[in-house]
């Protein structure tokens, strides 16, 4: 593990990630607000609140912007690995051979920064192989590079 | 189509360094077949796509919408609103109001075709020689990409709405969980059929390719002999074809997959079969003699091994079929004589269990009489638990009679249909897998239940992925054991799992042996040792008494008794060493089952034993594995522990390899890796791949994949 150069996905999907936690938070804290400017009797309770949701708030940020760094992938002769994880650490390995499918997707924020995501698909559905935070050209690059290498046949299925 | 957004996709065509030149004509132009059309351009599906699939949204939309307005809709109508008479005069005072409302309808009609022309300009398709790409979704987008040569069926699907508007979907299914094909939806039906046929054939000429590409590709890495024999023997030996080059060429892998030599690379030793894994130990009892006896097999069209004995040579060689298949392939030339011998041969082929097997007259191998399948159900924990709460309902209505409050017994008579619900079902089930029987006929292993309703299936034995052996708690009195399967398939492909709804430990080792390959146990150990090891983490009870049922006519007796006692202790013994256990910190975690819990990874496959009160044991062969996953929660680390999940097909089967330490799971993790690559190999190189659409009539010769590896 030590020995595999894992590489990096792009620091811009931090802000995709903390634009999408804001649009994810908001709503919370929208009913906080409003019912602690209107009513005397609730205010200090729902300054509470407001307060334990900017700390969540604060801590998925350091969570989310860590787990970006962490984020990386390694293409070897016959398979991907794909690391992730800061709390919950995880390494995929998803062998060309067994591939079925590459999706590659993006959302308008992912867009806004020109980045998509690349998803393998083996006939496991519980493969969890996707790497969000490509930059379009690299998540290009990737799918026909991934398309080509399924080479092997799928013995066995 | 230029001037979508996307630029044309590159033709991600592989070279091939080395291959011969491909049987396909005109070999290099995008297209396979001269008649083919072209499809390399970015295509549109049918206009009414978008609308069609969200019609049922939009018509949603419009009800809530009306629904909201009823009140308004009705004042407006009586005049209440409006404070005249009725509408229409009302309508006629104000003409504004009826323009607003007409260019407002039109708004919206014209919103609604805007939006779903900007879907159909997302969405398109397109086909090269590689590979199928489709695009959707406007502001979510995705880029589908699925090789043709995954591509298992394609079919024509035309649900209710588009077929009124006379448009069909072409769904091409590739192996996978949910969401798993790739939809082309919604064409014409006559264009949708054009396609599909075009396609079909691409399919065809992409593997017919492949295999000429295999068959007449370097010939060097097979062993003489078993080169020349071996297009004879697969078209003689299988007139199903369905395990082209599964069993009859037992000497394939070892020279395919473990010399990946490519092209003028000579035949290994034949005196050294090349053991393709890194597992511990070769194949038991390979030796110098024994291989040249597998080559005889496969050249007299494998009716029987020349001697008994070097069955499990022969079997140890060919990693990548279950013995099923080499059962099969042993039986089948001579299907008209051989029924009388099934069971000798069956308990041959399945030596390494040392189950003693035997066929009754109809080449049934296994029965399990309805009673036995009853009781397991009434035994199962569910049932306990549903016995346990009619008893508490029981004792209520009992408590509630004599306070003489009978009103309250007649209210709560309601909370037992629940229970009859329960009960029919565990019934239904029973039912459903009584007189389960188990025959070996010429398409395969046929099973055979049901006690109403008779349903008989075929084992794909092929398509196995990974086997569970299960004891719910209360079958240890009888000592019963439970084993199902996950096999890859289509989705919505709801077929039974139950490979042996109820069995005896030797009931359940001949059908878990069956569909596994050989266990390929290190030296010193059988693989009856090993599993029995796996089940019960020590010997089972009774281990040496006289298995009691399973038996037939001509069954030959186990070699457990006498001599071989003692060194069936000592190989019990060098079987528990082989699992490997749970690290000590995950006493914490897992308190009941830490010292239970363990794996064992043979030449084959991986063993993992589990469960306390509730024993499983996991077996997923190697070349099956889909993907792997290793990881760590914020306990787990905590603990230095991590653990290793093996991504299987949707299925009863979801093995880990759970709580290692860190460093031995990050250890496994790699090396399994490593080595599920090579068994792929190995079984690659066996068989043709699957062809769901077109079964091989012979097999492709087991030549390496090419040089590429």
């Amino acid at each position: 593990m030590t020995d595999i150069e894992f590489v990096p996905v792009s620091r811009k999907l931090i802000w995709v990630h903390l634009i999408g936690l804001l649009i994810g938070m908001l709503p919370f804290l929208v009913p906080m607000v409003v019912l602690g400017v209107i009513f005397e009797a609730v205010r200090p309770w729902m300054w509470a609140a407001a307060a334990v949701w900017l700390v969540i708030l604060v801590w998925s940020a350091i969570v989310l912007i860590r787990q970006v760094g962490r984020l990386g992938y390694a293409e070897r002769p016959d398979d991907l690995l794909i690391r992730r994880g800061i709390l919950f650490r995880s390494t995929t390995v998803v062998p060309f051979g067994r591939m079925q499918f590459v999706d590659v997707k993006s959302g308008p924020i992912e867009r806004l920064f020109g980045l998509a995501t690349v998803e393998l698909h083996t006939a496991s559905a519980a493969t969890d192989a996707s790497i969000p935070g490509l930059p379009a050209a690299e998540a290009e690059r990737l799918r026909d590079a991934l398309a080509a290498r399924g080479e092997a046949r799928l013995a066995g299925l | 189509m230029t001037g979508t957004p996307e630029p044309g996709l590159p033709e991600p065509r592989v070279p091939e360094p080395g291959a011969p030149a491909r049987e396909v004509p005109a070999s290099g132009t995008p297209e396979p077949g001269s008649s083919a059309p072209d499809f390399t351009e970015w295509r549109r599906v049918h206009p009414l796509t978008p609308a069609l699939k969200s019609w049922l949204f939009i018509l949603a939309a419009i009800g809530v919408l009306l629904a909201q307005s009823q009140q308004f809709l009705q004042e407006l109508v009586t005049g209440r609103f409006t404070g005249t008479s009725g509408l229409l005069e009302w309508l006629f005072a104000h003409p504004l109001a009826v323009l607003g409302i007409l260019g407002g309808l039109i708004l919206l009609l014209a919103l609604i075709g805007f939006l779903n022309w900007l879907v159909w300009r997302r969405t398109g398709y397109h086909i090269d020689d590689e590979a199928i790409y489709l695009r959707k979704g406007l502001l979510n987008r995705q880029l589908r990409t699925a090789r043709l040569d995954r591509v298992q069926s394609i079919d024509i699907n035309q649900p209710l709405v588009p077929r009124l508007f006379g448009l069909a979907k072409l769904r091409f299914d590739v192996a996978g969980g949910k969401d798993s094909s790739v939809d082309l939806e919604y064409l014409g039906r006559d264009r949708a059929e054009a396609l599909r046929d075009a396609l079909l054939e691409r399919v065809r000429a992409l593997r017919a390719a492949e295999d000429s590409r295999l068959a007449g590709g370097p010939a060097g890495a097979g062993p003489g002999a078993g080169h020349g024999v071996g297009p004879g023997t697969a078209s003689g030996a299988g007139p199903g074809g369905t395990y082209p080059g599964g069993a009859d060429r037992p000497d394939a892998v070892s020279a395919g997959g473990g010399v990946p030599g490519g092209p003028g690379a000579g035949p290994p030793a034949a005196g050294a079969p090349t053991d393709p894994h890194l597992g511990p130990g070769g194949g038991p009892g390979g030796g110098p003699g024994a291989h040249p006896g597998g080559h005889a097999a496969g050249a007299t069209g494998s009716a029987h091994a020349p001697g008994a004995g070097h069955g499990r040579a022969s079997a140890a060689s060919a990693p990548g079929a279950n013995l099923g298949s080499r059962l099969m392939a042993r039986i089948e030339p001579t299907a008209a004589g051989v029924i009388g011998d099934i069971g000798g041969t069956l308990t041959d082929v399945l030596s390494p269990y040392r189950v003693r097997a035997g066929a009754d007259d109809d080449g049934r191998i296994l029965r399990i009489p309805a009673h036995t399948v009853l009781l397991s159900g009434l035994l199962s924990t569910g049932t306990l638990v549903t016995l346990l709460f009619v008893l508490a309902v029981l004792a209520g209505f009992v408590v509630l009679a004599v306070l003489g409050r009978w009103e309250a017994i007649t209210g709560s008579v309601v909370a037992i249909i629940p229970l009859f619900a329960a009960a029919y079902g565990i019934v239904k089930k029973s039912f459903d897998e009584s007189n389960f029987s188990v025959a070996v006929t010429r398409d395969g292993l046929a099973v055979t239940h049901g006690l109403t309703t008779t349903t008989r299936r075929i084992i794909p034995l092929d398509r196995i992925q990974a086997v569970r052996l299960s004891q719910p708690l209360l079958w240890r009195g009888p000592g019963w054991w439970r084993a199902e399967y996950t096999i890859a398939g289509q989705e919505g492909e709801k077929n039974s799992t139950t490979l042996l709804p109820v069995g005896s430990l030797d009931q359940s080792l001949m059908m878990l042996g069956l569909v596994l390959p050989h266990p390929d146990v290190p030296d010193g150990v059988s693989g009856r040792e090993l599993m029995v090891e796996a089940m019960y983490a020590g010997p089972a009870p009774g281990a040496d008494a006289e298995p009691s049922d399973a038996d037939g006519p001509g069954a030959e007796k186990p070699d457990v008794e006498g001599p071989h006692a003692e060194q069936g202790n000592a190989g019990a013994r060098a079987a528990a060493a082989l699992f490997h256990h749970q690290d000590r910190a995950s006493r914490w975690l897992d308190p009941l089952t830490f010292r239970r819990n363990g794996w064992v990874r043979t030449g084959s496959m991986l063993v993992i034993r589990s469960g306390r009160f509730d024993r499983r044991v996991d077996c997923v062969p190697h070349a099956r594995v889909q993907s792997m996953r290793m990881f760590a929660g914020p306990i787990q680390r905590a603990l230095g522990l991590a653990s290793v999940d093996l991504h299987s097909t949707a299925g009863p089967v979801k093995p880990q390899v759970s709580h290692q330490t860190a460093a031995t799971a990050e250890e496994f993790f790699f090396e399994h890796a490593e080595i599920t690559r090579q068994a792929r190999a190995a079984l690659d190189a066996h068989t043709g791949g699957p062809d769901v659409m077109e079964p091989h009539s012979g097999g492709p010769n087991a030549v390496e994949h090419g040089p590429l590896r």
